[in-house]
């Protein structure tokens, strides 16, 4: 059906010369090639990996200008200048990066807002180069008749092809990176930057690449403008391009394939058909971006998926591999994590004093404490989420102060988040996929261009993944959406997705609360199962029953200290555990000691406990 | 030098107002309003028109112009902010929306006006200098730097010695708890979007009085506005008036002594310089992100 629809695409492109074989819609159609570019690369930047970029109006007038300067004040030939102009739309799309490498949202939106204003000023000052505001006149052109390549001249028939030719190669490279690990990872950090972190995504090096890969889109369609119409002013670049840009891939349908060359049909024929009056146009503009997330949130071609998305989801039928062992080798007695002398401090709150821990392949230690004692924070400060703290950490005996969540994930570290943090977009089967980022070795080139071993390497992940989804029973929701799945699943498939790193260390963040008792049971064997095969497990876990069941040493924390640590059944009748439970109040009472773990679940829930902590459940 | 950095002052003190108004909406709201500029523009264009067009007093000019432009806020905030709110339209929500109602103000602007300067009257006189220790300092910019500060001295008063300014504030830390003790939080943010674009609109007037006017100005002075209220830290009202007059001192400076070109890009290297090196802004504070 898919295969029908571009065959008659292309044949519709090929043809459309013949029908309409006038100047200026040749003129027109080779301008839907353009919009196309510019569309599909702001669609990487904004819908795939969620940067809200207005700036790059200023990345499609360098392309304009350098092929322009490059061709007619340089002579250099196009088949030079146009890539030339590409790669430098790339570097400059650097310089927008590098704010959204620190800050996020709207201080990316003013900023980048403000490069493309820059760039037009420079263009109207930098008049030696670029010819002011007069503009660079007699770029070699199809409509000059000056465009020549080996000695042919260029017709503007040639010209059309060839700039439908780029833009669907622009479309291919696209649909290859949107389906690859990068585009995954790009999708991730939309998402969500801490667990995209926590999966082993370098987050600044995937919005670097989304922004360049944007930024070349950008300048090779400004390269391809400046030769259709011989001639490029500054006026051609201003924030209402940028405004263009934007709103093109946003009513097509961000995030999606098709999506933005819809947008680039539709933003084509609007000036058309409200010839001449440009204010009208930008008050249309306006409007549609007023009421964008309000009417129609998922664009066009969201629309229309939705619509057909009704019918049931269908299990995923991908051939089922054997369910990868995680097998590795148990280092002699060598712990698999060592923390000394861990604090942190909040303003005026230490949240962790001094706080040691020890884990070892195989093991399965539970943290324990009331609310409020630290335990979410240390699993953050191990997981390297929180980077200002003392003492050290060390990971198979090697330091990992210094590195990055990411680095961390990718020394082995698995974590789940105590409220979830799923990539509630996508769907369950790409989320578990994420988890598996650092198995995947392609470079982005290869992602790109669809190569045989980056597909090998993608199918050969996809089937372990969905193995691992079915030894937690979601393989038949694969296809669903991650945020639409019940809370039970959710909590699975973020195990899950912690799983298929295939982690020397898992740490959970109280996996068990809120799930049915069948569910506690499968989360119970998930654990022990890792456990069998070497891995070594930290548990946060209110549910006594559970880490009573599981737990091989537990450690206590209160008010941000080591109270207590040992084999369960010491920790159990250890007084100070029961007195940061309980309060000192039970001593009054008789001091009986909670034999039973029963009875410690219940304290749990004691008033005074939860008077303790402002932490939330 | 002294005479540079007063009319340094004087046109930081207009950056200056539009960085209150910004943080006015910013503090309540946690929303940037991408129309900022936009409703500077719309509040100064349309007092320069009631004057002109029916040579209105400027005591009924004034009121009237400012009136406008707050309900021009009020619907940027019903129709852009609210309808997002629990929405899960995240931050790029009211930022397309936003920017979309000052497309909307621009394109109306320029259906009324043509894309032409609009003639600018000297409605507040001022065109006399008066000296001061040797400097000479003309009577708008003096107009102007004092018009700020009292501004800036009675945004502080009304927030922290007025129920309005704590319930304001209250809206700012949470909105769920604020509505829990009884305090309107809608009603709370709509009245912050009314602020916003009334100080933006008394920038507007000020601006007119001394500059040539246009639908254009909207986005560059939205631009410089947002760069004072960064740099001085988003949501402080000190810290947006310092970085207001920090930019229009750089700017004056860095006309005078490099090039008049370089002028409009002062603001936004300021604004880059500062995002690399300290994204709270100067007198900001960093917010940790609860995991």
């Amino acid at each position: 059906m898919k295969r029908i629809g571009i065959a008659l695409g292309i044949a519709a492109i090929v043809a459309i010369p013949w029908i309409w074989s006038e100047a200026h819609s040749l003129k027109l159609l080779t301008l839907l090639g353009i919009y196309i570019l510019l569309a599909t690369g702001m669609n990487i930047v904004w819908g795939l990996a969620g940067q809200i970029s207005l700036g790059q109006n200023g990345l499609y007038a360098i392309g304009a200008y350098a092929s322009g300067v490059l061709t007619a004040k340089l002579s250099l030939p196009v088949l030079l200048a146009v890539p030339a102009a590409t790669l430098l739309g790339g570097l400059a799309a650097c310089v927008i990066a590098m704010p959204a490498l620190r800050v996020k949202g709207f201080y990316l939106a003013m900023i980048s807002l403000g490069f493309g204003i820059l760039v037009q000023t420079f263009a109207k000052e930098w008049a030696s180069v670029t010819g002011g505001v007069q503009g660079l006149e007699n770029i070699p052109s199809p409509t000059l008749r000056t465009l020549q390549v080996g000695g042919w001249r260029v017709t503007l028939t040639a010209y059309y092809y060839a700039t439908f030719l780029l833009a669907g190669l622009g479309l291919f490279v696209a649909s290859n990176l949107i389906r690859s690990y990068w585009g995954r990872a790009m999708a991730a950090v939309r998402e969500s930057e801490i667990a995209a972190a926590a999966q082993g995504i370098f987050v600044g090096k995937v919005k670097v690449a989304a922004f360049v890969i944007g930024g070349m889109y950008t300048a090779l369609a400004g390269a391809l403008y400046a030769h259709q119409i011989a001639y490029v002013s500054p006026e051609a670049f201003d924030v209402d391009m940028a405004v263009l840009i934007l709103i093109m891939p946003l009513v097509g349908g961000l995030g999606t394939l098709w999506g933005p060359a819809v947008g680039a049909v539709i933003f084509l024929a609007l000036p058309e058909l409200l010839r001449g009056l440009w204010q009208y146009n930008l008050l249309i503009y306006g409007i549609i971006l007023t009421a964008s997330f309000t009417l129609f949130p998922q664009g066009v071609i969201g629309r229309l998926r939705r619509r057909g998305q009704t019918k049931p989801v269908q299990a995923v039928t991908l051939p089922k591999a054997e369910v990868a062992s995680t097998q590795r080798p148990m280092q002699s007695g060598q712990p698999s994590l060592i923390a000394s002398g861990i604090g942190v401090r909040f303003g005026g709150l230490a949240a962790l004093d001094e706080v040691d821990l020890e884990l070892h392949p195989g093991r399965i230690h539970a943290l324990i404490g009331p609310n409020g004692s630290g335990k979410s924070t240390l699993v953050n400060v191990l997981s390297r989420i929180y980077t200002g703290y003392q003492g050290t950490i060390q990971i198979n005996g090697a330091s990992v102060d210094g590195l990055r969540a990411d680095q961390a994930a990718r020394a082995g570290l698995a974590r789940t988040f105590q409220n979830l943090r799923l990539f509630t977009d996508l769907s369950a089967l790409d989320n578990a996929i994420i988890g598996a980022h650092p198995k995947f070795h392609a470079n982005i080139v290869a992602c790109m261009a669809g190569t045989r071993r980056a597909h090998q390497e993608e199918a050969r992940e996809r089937a372990t993944i969905v193995a691992l989804l079915d030894t937690f029973h979601l393989s038949a929701r694969g296809t669903m959406r991650a945020g639409d799945l019940s809370y039970g699943d959710q909590k699975m498939l973020e195990l899950a997705r912690a799983m298929a790193k295939r982690p020397g260390l898992l740490l959970l963040d109280e996996p068990a609360a809120g799930l049915s008792g069948v569910e506690i049971d499968m989360l119970r064997k998930a654990i022990c199962a890792a456990a069998a095969d070497g891995v070594a497990v930290l548990v946060i876990e209110h549910n006594m029953d559970f880490v009573m069941g599981i737990a091989d040493e537990i450690t206590v924390l209160d008010a941000g200290r080591r109270i207590s640590q040992g084999l369960p059944a010491a920790v159990r009748g250890d007084k100070r555990v029961i007195e940061a439970y309980l309060g000192s109040t039970v001593e009054d009472a008789g001091g009986e000691p909670p034999s039973a773990p029963r009875t410690a679940e219940r304290m749990v829930e004691a008033p005074l406990a939860s008077a303790m902590g402002g932490e939330s459940a | 030098m002294l005479q540079l950095l007063v009319s340094g002052l004087a046109v930081g003190s207009i950056y200056a107002l539009v960085a209150l108004s910004y943080n006015a909406i910013f503090r309540t709201s946690q929303v940037v309003n991408f129309a900022q500029g936009e409703l500077l523009m719309i509040g100064g264009l349309l007092t320069v028109g009631l004057y002109t067009w029916f040579g209105m007093s400027i005591w009924l000019v004034f009121p009237l112009g400012v009136g406008l432009a707050v309900v021009v806020g009020l619907l940027i905030e019903r129709l852009a902010v609210r309808p997002l709110h629990g929405k899960g339209a995240g931050a790029h929500g009211w930022i397309v929306t936003t920017m979309g109602t000052g497309i909307i103000i621009r394109a109306a602007a320029f259906i009324a006006w043509g894309s032409r300067d609009a003639p600018m009257p000297k409605y507040l006189g001022g065109g006399r200098v008066v000296h001061i220790a040797g400097v000479a300092v003309s009577e708008d910019e003096i107009l102007v730097i004092v018009a700020v500060l009292a501004i800036l001295a009675l945004l502080e008063l009304v927030n922290r010695y007025t129920i309005l300014g704590k319930a304001l504030r209250a809206t700012a830390c949470d909105q769920e708890m604020a509505r829990l003790v009884g305090i309107p939080a809608p009603r709370m943010v709509a009245a912050s979007f009314a602020l916003g674009s009334g100080l933006a609109a008394i920038g507007g007037i000020l601006l007119t009085n001394v500059a040539v006017s246009s639908p254009y100005m909207g986005i560059d002075i939205g631009l410089k506005g947002f760069a004072a209220a960064a740099l001085g830290g988003l949501g402080s009202p000190l810290g947006g008036v310092l970085g207001g007059l920090i930019i229009g001192v750089a700017e004056v400076l860095g006309a005078f002594y490099v090039s008049s070109a370089i002028k409009d890009a002062i603001a936004l290297v300021l604004l880059f310089a500062l995002l690399m090196l300290r994204p709270a802004g100067l007198l900001g504070r960093d917010v940790i992100e609860k995991v």
